[in-house]
């Protein structure tokens, strides 16, 4: 993710449009500021984190926004289909991988949390592994690969997900309007139990 | 009484916003904060952090997000930032509750960082000083709830966090610098 700082005034008016007023604290704009990135899978919309230094560690909230409205991610679906509703998603076999990548690092679905495996080698957790497992997982990784029914405009993508310690392959439908569902799930490795020597046992 | 309803410090914030119609105020928060509070007095340091949260009244907040918890400082307020689809208190919440509980404890003790702009390197080396501290007390409560329901979830909760080195230090009654060490990943 490529981060642009912005200017004083551009951080004010974002901040001045995300702040809470019963907490005016975590919106300080003396000591608050604002970066941008651009997502590949949205036109006009960005992601914008505001990041609090005021102490440490350091608070930060992540929003989509198109420099006027915003839409804080809260670690639930509600905010990025909104965005999508609002016409702004442009989906192509590229961007629905990058698309995945941020639905899943910025979701948490039926409360697990869920790693969308792009490159094994950004795996979460993958420096508390032995290195039999790491190689176990590396080896096993696949890339993900991408389908598009033109029938029902959607796109069907297998890819490596990452959940309590399991490195599944699955079956990922998005929609047209960026509706993401994991259609069926097969156990790859089970990282935790691969790695006995890597586990913090009492 | 529960102890949200003993302290009055529990809840939500920001359902109505001045400048944006953003709600923080994570749809939960009541229940998740009970539930965290009562398995973290299943342990003796943990009902200690309690006691002084209490003693103190600095409020608990749960906002909804995916970023990081603890201890604001100038606002004498712990956020705990929870995805806004999570209604219980998962082990992880559990031990950033206990951190940020030990770091506004370390704010009452006079344990505080000095002025970055006076001093940065001594505002760095008491930052990561703090930040270790916080991280062994949640470890020792990690470590007490260990004949517990909760020990399992809470130690793959700790390598989650990058904590188990420290973890693994605590537990095997390691001096300070190999804590240190542990901490700092040598």
């Amino acid at each position: 993710m490529l981060w642009q700082r912005l200017d004083r005034e551009n951080t004010l008016k974002t901040i001045d449009s995300v702040k809470s007023a019963s907490e005016a604290a975590l919106f300080s704009p003396t000591t608050s500021e604002v970066q941008r990135a651009r997502l590949s899978f949205y036109e006009g919309v960005d992601l914008y984190k505001l990041t609090n230094f005021a102490s440490l560690p350091s608070f930060t909230f992540e929003y989509l926004g198109d420099g006027t409205f915003f839409q804080h991610l809260d670690g639930t679906e509600l905010p990025i289909y909104t965005t999508n509703d609002k016409g702004r998603l442009s989906l192509n076999d590229r961007s629905v991988v990058d698309y995945l990548d941020f639905f899943f690092s910025h979701v948490m679905m039926d409360d697990e949390e869920t790693y969308f495996i792009h490159n094994a080698h950004d795996m979460p957790l993958l420096d508390s592994l032995d290195e039999e497992s790491v190689e176990a997982i590396t080896g096993n990784h696949k890339p993900p690969v991408v389908q598009y029914d033109a029938g029902y405009d959607k796109y069907t993508v297998e890819a490596d997900l990452y959940s309590d310690g399991l490195l599944i392959r699955a079956t990922i439908e998005v929609t047209a309007s960026g509706r993401v569902s994991v259609l069926n799930r097969r156990m790859i490795v089970n990282a935790l139990a691969l790695s006995p020597g890597s586990g913090i046992m009492v | 009484m529960t102890d949200k309803e003993t302290s009055g410090l529990g809840g939500t914030f920001g359902s109505k916003t001045k400048g944006s119609q953003i709600g923080y105020g994570h749809p939960y928060a009541p229940q998740i904060l009970e539930e965290i509070l009562s398995i973290l007095a299943e342990s003796k340091i943990g009902q200690t952090l309690i006691n002084v949260h209490k003693m103190y009244k600095f409020p608990i907040q749960i906002i909804k997000g995916t970023g990081e918890s603890g201890f604001s400082a100038p606002a004498k307020i712990i956020y705990l930032q929870i995805p806004g689809s999570v209604k219980k208190a998962e082990a992880k919440y559990i031990i950033s509750t206990a951190k940020a509980l030990r770091e506004a404890e370390q704010e009452i003790i006079g344990f505080t960082a000095p002025d970055p702009t006076k001093d940065f390197m001594k505002y760095a080396s008491v930052m990561h000083a703090k930040n270790l501290d916080s991280v062994v007390y949640a470890c020792k409560v990690v470590k007490e709830l260990t004949n517990t329901s909760h020990s399992q979830d809470l130690l793959d909760a700790l390598k989650g966090f990058g904590y188990s080195d420290v973890y693994k230090a605590y537990i095997s009654n390691a001096s300070e610098k190999e804590l240190f060490d542990a901490y700092e990943g040598k």
